[in-house]
């Protein structure tokens, strides 16, 4: 019995549906996709035509496997009184769904054989140093990653209440690219070194245990939820896990970055790619680490995912902007232009997602998801205190700007600057067009500076000042943020020459920004306040420069002299840590509890 | 009466949106059969799955066969080996087919008889067709496929949730005979909790009866014991305003009145003309039904 219990599939199918969909994936989707690709390599166009096809159809494949044959058994609410009242149930429910995953593996490695077969030719004169290890390696991993996609994709629009989204697509597309892009970067960086065969096997093969834990994670998650099992809110267990997944995104792909940065700072590409990507990091940490934790809590899945994807293909258009590593070859790119090139695709990301995380933002308070967006601290409380707090920001960021031109007058005894400076942020000749750009931007931008303040002040903040008090906390957590931006400060907000100084800037704005944004959290609970702070502290500097390109913030020469200037000049930010919130404990545990509410607020 | 409990529950307490299950003490006599009663959304179902263990995110402490606890059930094999569960809903996956439904039973349950299972269908009267999917079947037979499938187990203590609904009167009276062959197969060591709308068919495998309304017990009993704790009376119209306040339910007519009461207020009725009869337990639990339902209460007031 035992051993009989040790492979059974209980999600086998067998009638008429199961006949359609095992025409459709062993033979019709096979078939045309053998012939596609036998077509393409006697045309002059990409194989990579070919690998998308594949994951259209295994997409197409799993999404008939769950509707069609198995009846929509990965919804998270069914539930199945058999299995259920069986000690054996959870083991054969998932077991089932386990070798569903190696059968198709095996089937769709004869399938894509086949296909690489005919691209084989072609693929070997774009690369004629590469050998067959090469080769397999790379349809391997091609496979894993399509069939882990076509899973997740599968499994979350289950899980999903709303209907397929456009961006689902971008974030599959996000993924089924990024094997073929780690050998690039290998390959194309590094031309002399030779990876054997066995070394991508291998990484495939961890690929594959990686993505088979996910997958038989994600099941017991839903199958937990139909027991009941998945409380609808935060455990303690859960903090240690957040906390890990935050640090290693936050701050772990932060840095695995830096060599990337430097690299394309050397060939003096422009890297604000980079940046852009670099913002999202910290609330993708949040985001994972709390999709991911095992009890994790109801949650608004769908703008969390909007984070996570966002994030993904923000970090692919990171590496693919390298000249030297990137896809060149296959894109036949020009190697000045792709910097520029993936900036743009990431401004679209960065666009798209803040609409689609908008559009969340719909259906929740639509959909009874009002709980899950308090729970997730996405709620948009204390309406005129936040907008009181806007207008404070601005007098104080003002109030900065004077203080450092009106010390720059006062050294150079030209007091025009100070004029010129306010006269030309309202009345100069661009200025018009400047705030209504400033405007119109916000809500097409906001996620990247939702990405920080969601991971910063939302996450981070509150387990600081729990643990080294409520003042040391924010400062700590300024510190920690000033750091944050090193790579960034030296490669591309300074000149080169003046990186440290740029660091210490980039401390005090960081630390005395952090006090008031902190300050101003603390009071309202409201996280889209620090965004906007965060927002206008970003664009309201295009406005003094009356500049609008990205230019404006890059390469900025900085001396230490200029230390002091700025430091008076954040002074009125800093001032705020005397603010008598910070003197209570209180203010923190009503945060906490406002963050994470009640059974009984749920009930009410 | 005395009696052990094969389920013993304590402050078991599940909630939900407009709903909350709060049953303080639950005691389930061994080597009985126990009906649980009320009306829909009562929480019959609820109790039913966090007693089997379809749902576990409720509130209390739960011991099974006098030794195991709640956590004993997730963790040790014997105890939902021990237990039967036949529920409403999903219960088998939609996907699969008559033998599909009985090979996985064979690997859920380890004393599962195959050879049982085909003569209890055979039995039942349930067109056996292997490769047909089991969500084609009719309710009716679908509900003998459960049940074929829960009596061809080894187990002490059955839970069956609504086994009567879909059952012709015909299979409802052969049903009470299995319920009773397997009560008394093992005598007083086997037990069944099931819940039924159909009182009058069940009433004759039913030894003790469990009334639940809004959430909370609000009779239980012996079945019995309840007919001596309540007594029909049946008078003429001129008594019916002197009556009324003891009865808990009155039925009208041109010629007089019929109701039920608690025995031990019969004294308030002395001097009056009127005939007492022992009450069937239909009577009883829509009695008592009516006085605790929500819905009644608010159509009265």
């Amino acid at each position: 019995m035992e051993g009989k219990r040790k492979n059974f599939n209980i999600h086998t199918h067998k009638y008429l549906w199961s006949d359609l969909y095992i025409g459709l994936e062993l033979v019709a989707g096979p078939v045309l996709l053998i012939l596609i690709a036998a077509w393409i390599s006697r045309q002059d166009m990409p194989y990579m035509v070919v690998l998308v096809l594949e994951g259209i159809l295994l997409l197409m494949v799993d999404l008939g496997l769950d509707s069609l044959i198995m009846g929509g058994i990965l919804d998270r609410d069914q539930k199945f009184g058999l299995l259920q009242s069986s000690f054996y149930g959870k083991k054969l429910f998932l077991q089932g769904l386990l070798l569903d995953h190696v059968r198709r593996f095996l089937q769709y490695t004869l399938v894509f054989g086949a296909t690489g077969m005919m691209i084989y030719p072609q693929m070997m004169s774009d690369f004629p140093d590469r050998g067959v290890g090469f080769f397999v390696g790379y349809m391997l991993g091609g496979i894993l990653l399509l069939m882990a996609t076509a899973e997740a994709m599968v499994l979350l629009l289950r899980r999903q209440e709303t209907l397929m989204q456009i961006w689902m697509l971008l974030g599959f597309l996000s993924p089924l690219t990024s094997l073929p892009i780690i050998i690039h970067v290998f390959t194309f960086s590094f031309p002399d070194t030779r990876i054997s065969p066995w070394v991508i096997c291998i990484a495939d093969a961890f690929l594959l245990g990686i993505i088979l834990w996910i997958s038989q994670k994600a099941h017991c998650y839903q199958y937990d939820w139909a027991l009941g099992l998945i409380p609808r809110k935060e455990t303690p267990e859960d903090r240690t896990w957040n906390m890990g997944v935050f640090i290693a995104f936050a701050f772990g792909l932060n840095f695995l970055m830096v060599p990337l940065m430097y690299l394309g700072y050397r060939e003096g590409m422009d890297l604000s790619v980079f940046l852009v990507a670099q913002m999202f990091y910290p609330a993708c940490g949040v985001c994972l680490a709390k999709l991911f934790s095992r009890s994790g809590g109801d949650l608004p899945r769908f703008a969390y995912r909007v984070v996570v994807e966002a994030t993904c293909v923000l970090v692919f258009c990171c590496i693919y902007s390298i000249p030297a590593l990137s896809l060149e070859k296959v894109f036949e790119l020009e190697g000045a232009t792709t910097g520029m090139l993936m900036y743009t695709v990431a401004t679209a990301v960065v666009l798209v997602g803040s609409i689609a995380f908008l559009f969340s933002g719909v259906i929740g308070f639509t959909k009874a998801g009002r709980f899950r967006i308090r729970q997730a601290g996405l709620g948009c409380s204390k309406v005129w205190l936040s907008l009181g707090m806007i207008v404070l920001f601005f007098v104080l960021y003002f109030g900065r700007v004077a203080i450092i031109t009106g010390i720059e007058a006062i050294c150079t005894k030209d007091f025009t600057v100070l004029t010129d400076t306010f006269a030309g942020m309202f009345m100069g000749e661009h200025s018009k067009a400047i705030w209504f750009g400033v405007l119109l931007n916000l809500p097409l931008t906001f996620l990247m500076f939702f990405g920080e303040e969601y991971g910063w002040r939302y996450f981070l903040q509150p387990v600081l000042q729990k643990r080294f008090g409520m003042i040391r906390g924010v400062l700590l957590l300024g510190v920690i943020w000033g750091v944050w931006h090193v790579a960034a400060d030296f490669l591309y907000y300074s000149d080169g020459s003046s990186g440290l100084a740029m660091c210490l800037q980039q401390l005090i704005t960081c630390v005395s920004l952090g006090i008031f944004f902190g300050y101003a959290y603390l009071k309202t609970h409201n996280i889209w306040v620090p965004v906007m702070f965060h927002y206008l502290n970003n664009n309201l500097i295009m406005v003094i420069a009356q500049d609008a390109s990205e230019t404006v913030i890059q390469g900025a020469e900085v001396t230490f002299g200029m230390l002091p200037v700025s430091f008076l000049g954040a002074v009125v930010f800093m001032i705020f840590i005397f603010a008598p919130i910070y003197r209570k404990k209180e203010a923190l545990e009503s945060l906490v509890a406002d963050l994470t509410p009640s059974e009984e607020w749920y009930e009410a | 009466m005395e009696f052990n409990s094969v389920i013993h529950g304590e402050n078991l307490v599940k909630k939900y949106k407009k709903f909350e299950l709060n049953i303080p003490t639950l005691d389930i006599p061994e080597g009985f059969a126990t009906a649980l009663i009320g009306e829909n959304g009562a929480g019959k179902s609820t109790l039913m799955d966090i007693l089997a263990g379809i749902r576990l995110d409720f509130k209390g402490h739960l011991q099974f066969f006098g030794e195991f606890d709640e956590k004993d059930r997730e963790k040790n094999p014997e105890v939902k080996m021990r237990i039967g569960y036949e529920g409403t809903g999903m219960y088998y996956m939609p996907t699969w087919t008559m033998q599909q439904g009985k090979d996985v039973q064979a690997l859920l349950f380890d004393t599962f008889d195959g050879k049982r299972y085909d003569a209890l269908c055979e039995e039942l009267a349930i067109p056996v067709d292997p490769k047909k999917k089991i969500n084609t079947l009719s309710d009716g037979n679908q509900m003998k496929l459960k049940l074929a499938g829960v009596f061809s187990r080894e187990t002490d203590f059955l839970i069956l949730d609504e086994p009567a609904s879909p059952l012709d009167p015909l299979m409802r009276d052969k049903l009470c005979d299995m319920m009773r062959k397997y009560l008394l197969e093992k005598e007083g060591k086997r037990s069944i909790l099931f819940s039924t709308h159909n009182i009058a068919d069940m009433e004759a495998v039913t030894d003790y009866a469990i009334i639940v309304e809004n959430g909370k017990i609000v009779e239980q009993g012996f079945v019995e014991e309840l007919k001596e704790k309540y007594i029909v009376v049946k008078g003429e119209g001129e008594d019916r305003e002197k009556v009324k306040e003891i009865l808990y339910t009155m039925n009208e007519n041109p010629y007089g009145f019929e109701g039920i009461c608690l025995a031990e207020q019969l004294d308030a009725l002395a001097g009056m003309k009127v005939l007492t009869e022992t009450p069937s337990l239909s009577q009883i639990c829509v009695a008592v039904m009516k006085k605790n339902s929500k819905l009644f209460q608010q159509k009265e007031g």
